[in-house]
């Protein structure tokens, strides 16, 4: 490897990056099948796409960083080398214990092989764009900003809102001249509203949002965005990326920018198992043009129209029996066999598979070497690899993972069938929400219009306070687990390590800001944060991420500490956190908020808390974390059945009703203690 | 009239159409407005006869509808002044017929309540301009973006205007902040979202309905909102009904720009207790109106949609349909502050051709004033005032009766009516108001001088000099 950065031509080598797995369980099912760049849409591999335009648009080198099943990818590579080395170099980098994004790309920043800009696609990208022409639009927004660090390729595609793509959609906030990014949130699902930070507006001559683009997982970046992913831990996945770096814009001094594909070309990443039918019919409709059936890559190029109308198309070694039929939208596989009075629709059938007669496919994905018998009726339903389907099976939306034989003539429905280690076959039910995201393609319109109501109601704009209240609590309460998972996280961090408060209080914000969570709800979510920390601190096998549902699931083994231990350490941590508590629960809404967490955290722990209560909440008003006032007028409140965590079954309600006016009797002397102290105070005012 | 090609006439053709008239239009200036974003000027003349070089406020208005091809207007303005105004206008010697209404002199009487005050005299759509625009915009593209959609209320929104490096605002420094009003701009100029950011706190709680209908769009926070509105018939209909609403901007704007969203069904059902007050029963177009039939018609059998890559009908179905015109390159102040009312007279005469009399180079010196200056430059000098020799007068407007006392240095300022400048004095970049008094030996810089005050001698800068007791409370 040469030191300088020169191509065959004498140019400055354009380089792309292509990061195989996604580190996710979006395709799930198939995750752990192919590594994400190996799942083969329209029986070829996303690879084989992805390296056709790289030498399409003039790339001279590609880095692929594989992760998992090296030895699958390593058969797999083979082929390809063959047929792409002539035109650009191909590197494979393999690491078998890298799991995270930001870790590949930490490995990528020690090999230390890229030397410029370049180009990063992710395992699922799809696109058909000249990948040069975008990069020199990053390299023109560089000689503006020699801070950008990256350029995302959006894809325009109109109105998402009809679409299967709908629960995909992300909002964008740009600035409209330059194209920076300024935030990039997920849409509110139907017609709920959301909140725009107004410093956007102020800071922005004129703010762009829009909500109809679908990231590529085409980035281009400058050399810079690797440093970033190397200094910082945390940075785990490209999402997280590009939040911290947007919320953090003046720490990092690093901008990051936009750019639509051009009308003209088509991207789309299989981000999901919607995005990969969709992906599906957008290839055989020939929307990815030159990446079509009969043109490009190689493993398409043998492939020969049945139907133009149709959009169907056949390999020219497949065989079509008498009377078997091709619908729209499908395509047969190599040396596949179609028995005779055969019928397939929307569907593809993968390489060396044999259907009998009389079958019927409607909707369906055939991985290669499945052999269905006569008389099948298959719908909806996903067949990996070297499955065996006997004569006169129905399957409704099923999925047979790879090698399995169903011998037994019988029905299934909304089924996943595997050969568990037993080398048994095991049924599992698959719930009705991952049928829809799996398996559906059409989605019903009557759904679209359930819940519309007037979203503008005519408060909306003038009072921040009231829409606030009024924010549906259900749709707050995944990112609310979120946001308090990771609050714990970075207190245990701070915790453990000694930081200082101030950055731990930064932290906060910026998960507060990444899941829009309320200024209420993060007082209640710090101190439920706090009051959880000393359960953690004996626990030597914590999990780096995820502590929160590591303590949800364990939550018994952690427990095992005594009131005492457990008060003891609380008081430690109340007083190294006492900067945090200051800043978020000082104010007095925030009080309430904290008292009301403290209350439903008794709810739930009993035995650990309520000894100690009074101790506790001397503690606060000590540290002039809580006012006198807060304390005596939560007192003086009723059991509140409408607590954001409490549950609404009766008798549940009752048994909490039972432990607050217990928790209340807890503490009467500590308020008694308080009012006299009060009139203490007041008597010598007055005297 | 119906003009969906506009942009693609050529000027000629342009100019053909503009001479028609816009006759499915009535034009109203308000003007009753009282100047209290600026009452050190206002305190001793009515915001609308302010002079801009030399002129009174309402000229401009005026001249703006008349070049833009009205042939009549209704002026606004307040009863107690009403007289002033005639008189004022006649003189002006315009084309444009004006039909002064007064309206009651009160606090609380806003741009809203006005026009429902006004709103007999009112039988088509209306076009609202205020006094203190001052532009060399065109309205007629504006006009047919509201004809083309049928538009409920159409906005006119202009750059901020460019300020002079040199331009220093008159009187003391302050830190004014300039109102920001956001101002959300959809595909074919749909606006979808009208704000002001002073209502809110951190957040903008924006509705999940706009981003379903509206993918993609704007949100402007720098532009000038002129005050100018096309208002569909119907919406005043529905003001004169729903006496809650008192100011345009303010109230009855936001309120049919949120409406666009709103399900007219829903709405119907929600008002039911009090059907005078749903907006849709305005909005729907009464059947029986030969117009509407054929522009039904029209629009179901046009293939034109206003948005791509979704299968909604055009428009989305809406029946409010709110736009907003934003103009480019084109000169625009709203002369409401001490800032921009200086900075339309510094550039009032570059923008318009004013009439010119006289016959020194870039002046204008009326025929009946007295002027045996020395040093004349780029200066109005209006009837009746008298300049003594041995002065140096640059870049200046000098009303009726001014008088300029011999040794005195002028450049920069405004002096309005029946004002005296003693001996020896230097005045820049100032605004004396009518009948002040400035002694011997002053000297003002970036001054402000109220209604008939009396400077004795000395330096000032950057000062406001009024009887206190004069002048309104700035709110």
């Amino acid at each position: 490897m040469g030191t300088k950065s020169k191509g065959y031509e004498g140019q400055e080598c354009l380089q792309a990056l292509l990061i195989a797995d996604n580190f996710n369980d979006n395709l799930s099912y198939a995750n752990n099948i192919y590594p994400d760049a190996l799942m083969p849409v329209v029986n070829t591999p996303m690879l084989e796409y992805a390296l056709q335009t790289l030498c399409t648009s003039g790339v001279q080198e590609v880095f692929l960083y594989f992760s998992r099943q090296i030895d699958y990818v390593k058969s797999c590579l083979k082929p390809l080398k063959k047929q792409f080395g002539d035109w650009i170099k191909i590197t494979p980098i393999f690491s078998d214990g890298c799991r995270t994004f930001g870790d590949a790309m930490r490995h990528i920043d020690t090999i230390g092989c890229i030397r410029n800009d370049f180009i990063l696609l992710r395992g699922s990208a799809f696109t058909n764009a000249d990948l040069k022409d975008l990069m020199n639009v990053h390299k023109a927004k560089k000689r503006e900003d020699k801070n950008a660090a990256m350029t995302m390729v959006l894809k325009d595609f109109g109105n998402l809102k009809d679409t299967t793509l709908r629960h995909e959609r992300h909002i964008l906030y740009s600035n409209n001249n330059t194209k920076q990014v300024l935030q990039i949130i997920k849409h509110p699902p139907g017609n709920n509203n959301f909140h725009m930070p107004l410093q956007f507006f102020l800071s922005n001559q004129s703010v762009t949002i829009k909500s109809d683009a679908v990231d590529t997982h085409v980035y281009l970046c400058s050399q810079s965005v690797l440093s970033l992913f190397s200094d910082n831990f945390d940075f785990q996945t490209i999402e997280d990326f590009i939040r911290i770096i947007l919320i953090n814009e003046e720490l990092y001094n690093t901008r990051i920018y936009w750019q639509p594909l051009l009308p003209t070309d088509f991207a789309l990443p299989i981000q999901s198992w919607r995005a990969y039918r969709l992906l599906t019919k957008f290839i055989l409709r020939r929307h990815g043009h030159p990446l079509a059936p009969d043109s490009r890559p190689k493993s398409l190029r043998e492939y020969v129209f049945t139907n133009v109308l149709d959009m169907s198309y056949k390999h020219h070694s497949a065989l079509l029996s008498n009377g078997a039929s091709i619908g729209k939208d499908s395509i047969i596989g190599e040396s596949s066999e179609l028995g005779e009075n055969s019928a397939v629709n929307t569907s593809v059938i993968g390489a060396n598979c044999v259907i009998g007669k009389k079958v019927s496919l409607v909707n369906t994905l055939v991985f290669s070497g499945a052999k269905v018998g006569d008389s099948c009726v298959i719908k909806n339903s996903i067949i990996f690899e070297n499955c065996t389907i006997s004569a006169q099976t129905k399957l409704t939306n099923c999925i047979i993972m790879p090698n399995v034989m169903l011998n037994k003539i019988e029905n299934y429905e909304n089924t996943v069938l595997e050969i568990a280690l037993n080398n048994q076959l095991s049924e599992k039910k698959l719930e009705d929400l991952e049928i829809y995201k799996i398996l559906s393609t059409e989605i019903s319109y009557a759904e679209k219009y359930d819940d519309f109501e007037d979203p503008h109601n005519d408060h909306c704009h003038s009072d921040t306070s009231s829409t606030r209240a009024s924010t549906p609590t259900a749709i707050l309460e995944d990112d609310d687990e979120n946001f308090l998972s990771e609050v714990i996280e970075s207190l245990h961090r701070g915790y453990q390590d000694k930081l200082e408060c101030g950055p731990l209080i930064i932290e906060i914000n910026c998960s507060r800001f990444a899941y829009d969570i309320p200024l209420n709800h993060v007082s209640y979510n710090v101190m439920k944060a706090i009051l959880i920390l000393p359960f953690l601190q004996n626990e030597k096998h914590l999990p780096c991420a995820n502590i929160y549902r590591f303590y949800k699931m364990k939550k018994e083994e952690i427990m095992s500490i005594t009131a005492t231990e457990y008060f003891k350490s609380l008081k430690k941590i109340l007083t190294y956190f006492k900067p945090i508590l200051v800043n978020y629960i000082k104010p007095e809404i925030g009080q309430e908020d904290c008292l009301q967490a403290i209350e439903d955290f008794v709810y739930s722990n009993k035995k650990y808390i309520m000894p100690y209560l009074k101790n506790l909440l001397h503690l606060l008003y000590n540290d002039d974390v809580l006012s006198e006032q807060v304390i005596l007028d939560w007192y003086e409140q009723e059991y509140k059945s409408d607590s954001p965590n409490a549950e609404n079954t009766s008798d549940i309600t009752e048994s909490l009703e039972k432990i607050a006016i217990q928790l209340r009797k807890e503490i009467t002397p500590f308020i008694t203690w308080l009012q006299e102290a009060e009139e203490d105070s007041s008597d010598e005012d007055s005297s | 009239m119906f003009d969906l090609y506009w942009y693609e006439k050529s000027e000629e053709e342009k100019m053909k159409i503009k001479k028609m008239g816009h006759s499915d239009f009535q034009a109203v200036v308000l003007a009753g407005g009282k100047g209290s974003r600026m009452t050190e000027l206002t305190a001793g003349k009515p915001k609308c006869l302010l002079p801009i070089a030399n002129l009174p406020m309402i000229y401009y208005p005026l001249h703006f509808l008349e070049r833009s091809g009205f042939n009549d207007a209704i002026v606004v303005v307040s009863e107690t002044v009403k007289t002033d105004v005639i008189s004022a206008i006649e003189k002006l010697n315009l084309k444009i017929q004006c039909d002064v209404v007064g309206v009651e002199d009160s606090e609380d009487i806003g741009t809203a309540d006005s026009l429902r005050i006004i709103h007999e005299k009112i039988h088509k759509d209306l076009l609202i301009v205020p006094t203190d625009l001052i532009t060399d915009i065109d309205i007629s593209e504006t006009l047919n973006l509201y004809r083309s959609h049928d538009a409920s209320i159409t906005g006119l929104y202009t750059e901020q205007p460019k300020i002079p490096e040199d331009f220093i605002r008159p009187g003391p420094k302050s830190k004014q902040k300039p109102e920001t009003d956001l101002i959300g701009v959809g595909e074919t100029s749909r606006l979808l979202f009208l704000a002001s950011a002073s209502d809110f706190e951190e957040y903008i709680c924006m509705s999940g309905a706009l981003t379903e209908k509206h993918p993609t769009f704007v949100i402007h926070s720098h532009l000038v909102d002129t005050h100018v509105y096309m208002i569909s018939k119907w919406v005043l209909k529905f003001l004169v009904q729903n006496k809650s609403f008192s100011t345009l901007k303010g109230e009855l704007l936001p309120y049919i720009v949120r409406k666009q969203m709103s399900n007219p069904q829903q709405e119907e059902e929600k008002s039911m207790e009090n059907p005078e007050n749903n907006v849709f029963k305005y909005a729907c177009k009464p059947k029986n109106e030969k117009k509407t039939d054929f522009e039904k018609c029209v629009r179901d059998w046009s293939s034109y949609n206003d948005h791509k890559n979704s299968l909604d009908n055009a428009y989305h179905d809406d029946i409010i349909r709110c736009y907003a015109h934003i103009i480019q390159g084109k000169t625009c102040i709203r002369a409401n502050t001490v800032q921009t009312y200086s900075l339309s007279n510094a550039i009032a005469t570059d923008i318009f051709e004013l009439k010119k009399e006289g016959n020194v180079e870039n002046s204008s010196i009326s025929s009946k004033a007295v002027v045996k200056c020395t040093q004349l430059q780029n200066c109005r000098i209006d009837d009746n005032a008298q300049v003594s020799e041995k002065t140096s007068l640059k870049n200046s407007y000098f009303s009726y009766n001014v008088v300029v006392k011999p040794k005195t240095r002028i450049q920069k300022s405004v002096l309005m009516n029946d004002v005296v400048v003693n001996e020896k004095c230097v005045i820049e970049n100032s605004i004396i108001c009518n009948g002040a008094i400035i002694e011997d030996d002053t000297v003002l810089k970036n001054c402000i001088v109220g209604a008939n005050f009396t400077v004795s001698s000395g330096d000032h800068d950057q000062e406001v000099l009024t009887d206190t007791d004069g002048l309104m409370e700035i709110e």
